[in-house]
C-alpha cells in the first residue's frame, strides 16, 4: 500500500496503548510483556520472517486480551500486597464507587419518572402485604397472651336430638367442680356466666354496661389478669364483688381509687369494688367490662348453678402439660353417663366436649362441622394469599422494570468495561443501585404502613400500634425482601449485559435475548391485569350480594319502628299504662311489645304435638308477643288469625306458627291443632308466611308466637316519617315518668341488621380497597412497560412520522399490542372469578343471581384504564419531533 | 498433543527447575519448555507470566530488572529459598508418582521405538 510504512515502535505502542487502559496491567507488566513482544520479533526474523509478518505472528501468539485479562486479575490483588501499593488501589476503587454512584443518582434523576414509579409500585406492594400479614397474625394470636394458652380449653356441648344438632358453649354449673375433682389432668376448672346488659350506678352515673361477666376466684389461675390494684388472691373471693378493667375504672370513678366504691347492678344489687385489672387486648374472644364475683346473690336464677338442667355455666379447663386432651374427651362420655343423662330427654344424646382456647376465634359457635365453611380462618387465609400475591406482583413489576430500564445503559457498560471494570465490578454497581432503590422502596413502605395504620384500625378493628409493627418478625420479612428483590432485579441485568463485548455494547447492539424478556413482560401485564378483573368481579359481586340482603323485603316492616328495651321492672309492672300513654302521642302509629324484635329471636325450645311419639319434638325458636305485635310489622297471614282481645283464651293457650313450622310438623291444616311448649298446651290459631327472622345466610326454620307478657323484653314502637324528633321526645319524656333511673336507649330497627352482616361488609370495605389497590399497580406496571416500548421504538416512530403517518395512527399502532394482552387478561379471568364467585355466593341461601352486566362492567372497567394509560405515553411519543428521535444515533 | 490438564500441573515444576539452573526471563523460559518438550508444549504469555507472578507473590520467586545491551529492561526471575525448598517438594511428589507408574508399566514401554 502506498503511503504506508510499517514501523515496529509504531505499532509496539499502538499495542501497548490498547492493554494500559486496563487496570490490571501494570506498567511493569506492560514492560515485561513488550519486551516478550520484542524478543519474539527478533527471534521470528531469525528466522526468515518479514518484521510486519514477524509482528503480526507475535502479537497473535501471545493469545487474546480476554483471557489474559483474566489471568492476570487473578495474581493482582496478591501483587499489590507484595509491593504494598494497596493504598492507592483502595483510593482508586473508593473514586470509582463515588463516581457509581454520581452516575447512578445522575441515572436516577434522570429517569425519575421510571425510578419513581418503580419505587412506589414497590412500596405500595410491600405496605399492603405488610398490613395483610399483621391482620393474620393478630387473628392466629387470639387469647395467647394468657401465660397458659396452649392448655387451656373450653368444655362445649352438643345436644343430639332426632330434630338435629344444637352446639352450646356454656353446660351446666355443677359440671367444672366435678371435673376437677375427678379427673387429675385437669388441673383447674373455671366457670364464668356472662351476664349480657344491664344498668350499672354509682350515685348520679348509669350506663347501660354490655360487657358484665361473673367469675369466681380460679378463673386467675386459668388465664392471665394484670392487677392495677386490688389483691390477686382474695379477688372475687367474697360474694357481691366486683373487678372493674381501667377503661370501666376511669368512666366511674375518674382518676380517684375505686377500690372500696359501691356500683348498684340494675337498681338491685350492690356490688363492692375490690381491684382494678388491666384491660385484655383486643386480640381476646373474651371482652368484658366487670367482673362480679359468681356466688353473688340476685345476679342468676336462685340456684341455678346448682341444676343439672340449665346449661348456664361457660366452663374453661386448665390442662395438665402431658394430658392430651383426647383422652379427657375419651373420658367424659362417662362423666355425661353419671351425672348429666338424668336430666335429659331419653332420646336426646349429649356430647361434651373440649375447644381449645386459641381456637375459640377463628371457629365459630356452631356444630363443629360446620365450623370450616363459616370459620374466620377461611378469611384469613383467603387473605394471606391476597397479601403474598400482591407483594409476588409487586416484586415481579419491579424486577421486570428494573431490568428494562438497565438494558438501556449498554453504552454505559461498554465504556466501563473498556476502562477496566470486571464482572465482578459490574455486578456490583448494579447490584448497590438496586439495593438502594429498594432500601428506598422498603422504608417507604414503613411509612405508608405507620400512616395507614389508623384506616387499618377502623376498618379491621385490630389494634396497630408501634408495639405491634416493631416485632421481630416484620423486620426479618423486610430485610429478606429487600435481599431478593434486589439480587434479582441487580444481577439480571448485570449477568446478562455484563456478558456482552465491549464493541458490542457500546454500538448498542441487543442480542436475542431481547425477545425472551419482553415476553415475559407481556405474561407479566396479563397476570396484573387478570388479577385486577378478578378483584373488581369480586366486588362489585359482594356490594351486590350486600344491598340485596339489605334491601330484600324480609316478610316484615322494618321502617319507623323504634325499638326501646324493657328491662326496668318498673316499666315491666306498668306496661299496659305505658302504651297507653305512648299510643296517645301524635305520630305513634302503633306499640307492641314482645320478648324480642322479629330480627333478634334467639334461643329454641322443644314444641311437642298432637298426634307425634310420645318423644317426638321440634326444636324450634318462639317469640313472646302480645296483641299488637304482628299489626305493628305487618306480618301476613296465610290461614287463621292473629291474637285478639276478642278471645280471652289467645292470652293463655294460643299459637301462631309459621309456614316452615306447619311443614315441618306435617300438617296441611294446622288451625285447631294443639302445641305444647314449656308445658303449655295450646291450639294453633293462624299460621304466618314466611319471614327472615335469621340471617340471609340460612334458610328459614320454624318460630311459633304466643303470648306471655311477663316475658316482654322490648317494645316496638311505629312512628310516622315527620316530626319525628318531636315524637320521640314524647316518648322519652313518658318513659322517664315510668322508669326515671333508667336512661332512653332506643334504635331504629332496620339499623339493626347491620351487626348480622358484619363479617361481609368488611369484606366488601377491604374487597374494595384492595381492587384500587391492585388497579393502581396494574396500571404502574403498565405505565413503565410503554414508556418503555415507546422509548424502545423512537426511531420506528421518528420514521413512520417522517413518512407520512399521523400521530393518532401510531397511537393506534402502539395501543394494538397492550389492548391485546388486556384482552387476553381478561378472556382468562371471566372464568375463574365466575367459579370463585359463585362458590361464595353459595354461603347464602338467599342470593343474587350471577349477571353478565358484572363481567362485563368488570371487563369494560379495566379496558378503558389500560388504554388510557397506554395512550398517554403512546401520544407522548408519538407527538415527539422525528428530529429529536432521528438523532438518536 | 498434551492435554491440559497435565500441562497445568506441570507449569510449577517445569518454571522451579529452570530457574534452580540460574535467573532467567519470560520468553526464555517459553522458549526452553518448548525445546524440551519437542514442541509439545508451548506455554502462551497469558499462561506463564501470571504463574511468574503469583510465585513472586508467595515468595517463591525474586525478580530483578536489568538493563540489557541496546534496549528496554528485562525482568528476570530467580529462586528464593523458600523457592527451593518448593522445588524438591514438587520434585518429590512427581517422582512418586512417577514411580508408582512405572511399577505398572513394562520396561518395554518406556521405550516405544
Amino acid at each position: 500500500m502506498k503511503g504506508y510504512a510499517f514501523n515496529v515502535e509504531k505499532s509496539l505502542r499502538a499495542w501497548r496503548n490498547g492493554l494500559a487502559f486496563n487496570r490490571t496491567f501494570s506498567e511493569d507488566d506492560l514492560d515485561e510483556l513488550e519486551q516478550h513482544l520484542r524478543d519474539q520479533v527478533a527471534g521470528l526474523e531469525a528466522l526468515g520472517w518479514g518484521p510486519e509478518a514477524a509482528f503480526t505472528k507475535a502479537v497473535r501468539e501471545m493469545g487474546d486480551y480476554g483471557t489474559a485479562e483474566v489471568e492476570y486479575r487473578k495474581v493482582y490483588w496478591g501483587k499489590l500486597q507484595r509491593k504494598r501499593q494497596w493504598g492507592p488501589e483502595l483510593i482508586w476503587r473508593l473514586a470509582m464507587l463515588k463516581n457509581h454512584l454520581k452516575v447512578s443518582l445522575r441515572q436516577l434523576f434522570r429517569q425519575k419518572g421510571y425510578s419513581f414509579i418503580n419505587v412506589i409500585g414497590l412500596a405500595v406492594g410491600i405496605a399492603f402485604c405488610a398490613l395483610v400479614f399483621f391482620y393474620v397474625s393478630d387473628e392466629l394470636q387470639y387469647d395467647r397472651f394468657h401465660a397458659h394458652a396452649d392448655r387451656i380449653y373450653r368444655v362445649n356441648a352438643t345436644s343430639v336430638n332426632p330434630e338435629g344438632d344444637f352446639y352450646r358453649t356454656s353446660i351446666p354449673g355443677p359440671a367444672a367442680p366435678l371435673l376437677q375433682e375427678m379427673y387429675p389432668e385437669v388441673e383447674i376448672a373455671t366457670r364464668l356466666i356472662p351476664r349480657g346488659q344491664a344498668l350499672v350506678r354509682l350515685g348520679d352515673v348509669a350506663y347501660q354496661e354490655n360487657g358484665i361477666w361473673l367469675a369466681e376466684p380460679s378463673v386467675f389461675e386459668v388465664f392471665s389478669f394484670s392487677f392495677v390494684s386490688g389483691d390477686p388472691t382474695s379477688a372475687l373471693a367474697e360474694p357481691s364483688t366486683v373487678l372493674l378493667t381501667e377503661t370501666t375504672a376511669r368512666k366511674y370513678f375518674g382518676d380517684g381509687d375505686p377500690v372500696g366504691g359501691v356500683l348498684m347492678y340494675e337498681n338491685t344489687v350492690a356490688l363492692t369494688v375490690v381491684g382494678v385489672v388491666e384491660d385484655f387486648p383486643t386480640n381476646s374472644h373474651m371482652r368484658f367490662d366487670l367482673l362480679a364475683a359468681l356466688d353473688t346473690p340476685g345476679m342468676t336464677p336462685a340456684g341455678s348453678l346448682e341444676m343439672w338442667g340449665r346449661s348456664i355455666a361457660t366452663t374453661y379447663v386448665r390442662l395438665r402439660d402431658d394430658a392430651v386432651s383426647a383422652s379427657i374427651e375419651g373420658k367424659l362420655p362417662n362423666f355425661v353417663e353419671r351425672y348429666v343423662a338424668d336430666s335429659l330427654d331419653p332420646e336426646e344424646a349429649y356430647v361434651l366436649s373440649l375447644q381449645k382456647l386459641t381456637d375459640i376465634h377463628l371457629y365459630p359457635h356452631v356444630a363443629p362441622e360446620a365450623q370450616w365453611a363459616a370459620s374466620n380462618l377461611r378469611y384469613v387465609y383467603v387473605f394471606l394469599i391476597m397479601g403474598l400475591l400482591i407483594l409476588l406482583i409487586a416484586c415481579i413489576n419491579y424486577v421486570n422494570l428494573a431490568t428494562a430500564r438497565a438494558l438501556k445503559r449498554t453504552t454505559e457498560v461498554g465504556i466501563r468495561k473498556v476502562l477496566g471494570s470486571s464482572r465482578k465490578q459490574l455486578l456490583g454497581q448494579f447490584l448497590g443501585e438496586s439495593g438502594l432503590l429498594v432500601g428506598a422502596a422498603v422504608v417507604l413502605a414503613i411509612g405508608l404502613v405507620v400512616v395507614s395504620a389508623p384506616l387499618f384500625q377502623e376498618l379491621t378493628e385490630k389494634s396497630l400500634g408501634w408495639d405491634q409493627i416493631n416485632a421481630p418478625l416484620t423486620w426479618v420479612g423486610l430485610v429478606g425482601v429487600w435481599f431478593f428483590v434486589s439480587l434479582a432485579a441487580g444481577s439480571y441485568p448485570a449477568f446478562y449485559l455484563s456478558a456482552f463485548r465491549p464493541s458490542d455494547a457500546i454500538r448498542g447492539r441487543a442480542s436475542g435475548k431481547e425477545r425472551g424478556s419482553s415476553m415475559q413482560r407481556s405474561g407479566l401485564v396479563v397476570v396484573q391485569f387478570a388479577t385486577a378483573v378478578l378483584l373488581i368481579v369480586g366486588t362489585l359481586v359482594v356490594q351486590k350480594q350486600l344491598d340485596f340482603m339489605r334491601q330484600k323485603s324480609l316478610g316484615f316492616d322494618t321502617e319507623q319502628i323504634l325499638v326501646v328495651p324493657l328491662r326496668d321492672p318498673g316499666l315491666q309492672q306498668s306496661m299496659d299504662a305505658l302504651k297507653q300513654e305512648w299510643l296517645a302521642v301524635p305520630g305513634v302509629q302503633g306499640v307492641a311489645f314482645s320478648s324480642a324484635t322479629p330480627n333478634r329471636v334467639l334461643g329454641s325450645s322443644t314444641v311437642q304435638w298432637e298426634g307425634a311419639q310420645s318423644n317426638e319434638g321440634l326444636e324450634m325458636p318462639h317469640v313472646m308477643v302480645d296483641y299488637d305485635f304482628m299489626d305493628v310489622f305487618n306480618f301476613e297471614l296465610v290461614a287463621g288469625r292473629g291474637f285478639s282481645r276478642a278471645f280471652p283464651t289467645d292470652a293463655t293457650s294460643a299459637y301462631v306458627l309459621n309456614e316452615a313450622a306447619a311443614n315441618a310438623i306435617g300438617w296441611d291444616d294446622p288451625l285447631g291443632k294443639r302445641i305444647k311448649l314449656w308445658g303449655r298446651i295450646g291450639s294453633v290459631i293462624g299460621v304466618v308466611e314466611d319471614f327472615h327472622f335469621a340471617s340471609l345466610h340460612e334458610a328459614i326454620g320454624p318460630i311459633a308466637f304466643h303470648f306471655g307478657p311477663q316475658r316482654y323484653r322490648v317494645a316496638s314502637v311505629k312512628i310516622e316519617a315527620e316530626r319525628m324528633v318531636e315524637t320521640v321526645a314524647a316518648l322519652e319524656a313518658i318513659h322517664q315518668r315510668f322508669a326515671p333511673e333508667r336512661p332512653f336507649e332506643y334504635a331504629f330497627m332496620d339499623e339493626g341488621f347491620d351487626g348480622l352482616y358484619r363479617a361481609e361488609e368488611r369484606i366488601g370495605e377491604i374487597t374494595t380497597y384492595l381492587t384500587i389497590l391492585a388497579l393502581m399497580l396494574a396500571c404502574l406496571g403498565l405505565l413503565g412497560l410503554t414508556a418503555l416500548v415507546v422509548e424502545q421504538r423512537t426511531k420506528e416512530l421518528g420514521v413512520r412520522k417522517v413518512l407520512g403517518a399521523t400521530v393518532p395512527s401510531l397511537v393506534v399502532l402502539l395501543l394494538k399490542r397492550f389492548v391485546w394482552l388486556v384482552l387476553v387478561a381478561i378472556v382468562v379471568a371471566v372464568p375463574v372469578a365466575y367459579v370463585v364467585v359463585q362458590q361464595w355466593l353459595d354461603h347464602f341461601a338467599y342470593r343474587i343471581v350471577l349477571e353478565t352486566s358484572i363481567f362485563l362492567w368488570a371487563g369494560g372497567a379495566i379496558l378503558v384504564v389500560a388504554s388510557v394509560t397506554v395512550s398517554v405515553q403512546a401520544i407522548k411519543g408519538a407527538l415527539r419531533d422525528p428530529v429529536t428521535s432521528l438523532r438518536y444515533e | 498433543m498434551i492435554p491440559t490438564p497435565l500441562v497445568a500441573a506441570s507449569i510449577k515444576p517445569f518454571v522451579l527447575s529452570i530457574l534452580s539452573e540460574g535467573e532467567n526471563y519470560g520468553y526464555a523460559i517459553i522458549q526452553r519448555v518448548k525445546m524440551l518438550t519437542g514442541g509439545q508444549i508451548e506455554w502462551t504469555t497469558s499462561t506463564l507470566y501470571p504463574v511468574l507472578h503469583s510465585l513472586e507473590n508467595k515468595g517463591l520467586l525474586e525478580s530483578q530488572w536489568r538493563t540489557s545491551p541496546g534496549g528496554p529492561r528485562r525482568k528476570y526471575y530467580q529462586l528464593t529459598a523458600k523457592g527451593r525448598g518448593a522445588l524438591s517438594q514438587e520434585k518429590q511428589q512427581w517422582l512418586d508418582v512417577h514411580q508408582a507408574l512405572m511399577q505398572l508399566w513394562q520396561p518395554a514401554d518406556l521405550n516405544p521405538t
